[in-house]
């Protein structure tokens, strides 16, 4: 077959566009799974990760809930469902925005239900657990703060950021899904 | 006239590729997410368009140019003069008498100069058009018609009578076109008396040559 201009100039077009919009593609797609494995491994995949990190916030939380199931009559009801349900949910968020949202929920759940437990006339020994799961919680959350995630997003934050990037990845279909502390 | 096709030089289409290739390739190595990931893979792409335009010729493609309503129609007229020049050399080689035949022959030579002529030009002048378009077919005719009487075992009074009558006919005709031959050379004649009036008029201005000896000339 003999090649006319026409079928040149498609073919390039082809190439040049097919091309530039899977190289796109494929590096935010990239980019999105190296977050996602420092997110769940940690960036030394040894499982040191805000995954686990936040993995362990919940079980915290569950555990304080059982403490405070002793306490009914002392504590508000609405207390220890409201850190149920954000220990629950946060198991489903398909999204890391909605996890940092439902994550801050859980953070204030917490918080209001360890402060009613502490002002409950508690046993010495569940007090002393309520002072423990306070302080595992807040270390989790300061090893969540402290994690190099953060770094790596800031650094894929600023690769993608700009008109040019942004306008790319809604031609590609593919926006950065970032856990990201204030966010 | 009968050149109906044309050479035409067309860029090759490799190059556009091999700039479409350079460009993928750019692709491959930078992530493609900045605005300057693109500004490279044209460039890229633009250096390779512009090496492979020079190392690979353009492509020559014969095409067939149509002609146009007056070129087809000169084409007929000249097709219609070649026949006829035909016919007449036909009837002409049959002929016997040796008058007839040297006046034939200088007939068949202004025709065959004309029909260069218009080979050469493309030109077509309407007194020589008439000439070989008209005139010709109708002494072919009457040609035909001498060959016929010549060959009438009888030859009475009147078939002799238009012998002659044809014989004479081919005698002017003979003087008619070679009149019509000067006749066409006449404004080319003119065209280079003038052309030399100039020339000369130039020469004398100049002091190349004196007044006197232009006049000598004349």
């Amino acid at each position: 077959m003999k090649m006319t201009q026409k079928t040149a100039f498609i073919l390039a077009a082809l190439l040049v566009l097919g091309s530039a919009w899977g190289k796109a593609r494929l590096t935010f797609s990239s980019m999105q799974k190296q977050l996602d494995v420092v997110y769940t491994e940690g960036v030394d995949h040894d499982g040191q990760s805000i995954a686990q990190d936040i993995q362990a916030k919940q079980n915290t939380a569950r555990n304080c809930v059982t403490v405070a199931r002793r306490y009914d009559s002392a504590i508000n009801a609405s207390l220890i469902t409201a850190v149920e349900n954000a220990a629950e949910n946060l198991d489903q968020a398909d999204s890391m925005g909605e996890r940092r949202r439902l994550e801050t929920k859980l953070d204030t759940a917490f918080a209001s239900l360890s402060s009613a437990l502490l002002e409950a006339s508690l046993s010495q020994k569940d007090e002393a657990y309520v002072i423990g799961f306070m302080s595992e919680y807040l270390a989790s959350q300061d090893r969540i703060e402290r994690d190099p995630y953060h770094e790596k997003a800031a650094a894929v934050l600023k690769d993608t950021a700009g008109w040019f990037p942004s306008l790319l990845q809604k031609l590609t279909a593919s926006s950065l899904d970032i856990y990201q502390i204030g966010g | 006239m009968t050149g109906k096709t044309e050479i035409i030089r067309k860029p090759s289409p490799w190059p556009i590729l091999i700039a479409a290739l350079a460009w993928a390739i750019v692709c491959l190595i930078l992530p493609m997410i900045q605005l300057w990931h693109y500004l490279a893979a044209l460039a890229a792409g633009g250096i390779a368009y512009g090496i492979a335009r020079h190392q690979i010729p353009d492509q020559e493609i014969e095409v067939e140019i149509p002609l146009t309503p007056l070129q087809q129609q000169q084409l007929q007229q000249l097709e219609a003069a070649r026949s006829a020049l035909t016919g007449l050399q036909q009837a002409a080689a049959k002929v016997e008498d040796p008058a007839m035949t040297q006046d034939l022959r200088k007939i068949e030579s202004v025709c065959r100069q004309i029909v260069e002529e218009m080979e050469k030009q493309q030109r077509f002048n309407d007194q020589a058009r008439r000439l070989v378009d008209y005139y010709l077919p109708m002494l072919t005719k009457l040609l035909e018609t001498y060959d016929e009487l010549e060959a009438d075992p009888l030859q009475t009074q009147n078939i002799q009578n238009s012998r002659q009558n044809i014989k004479k006919t081919v005698k002017l005709c003979a003087e008619a076109f070679v009149k019509q031959w000067d006749d066409l050379h006449e404004h080319q004649s003119m065209e280079i008396q003038a052309d030399s009036d100039v020339l000369e008029t130039l020469l004398v201005k100049q002091g190349l040559v004196s007044p006197g000896q232009k006049e000598d000339k004349a």
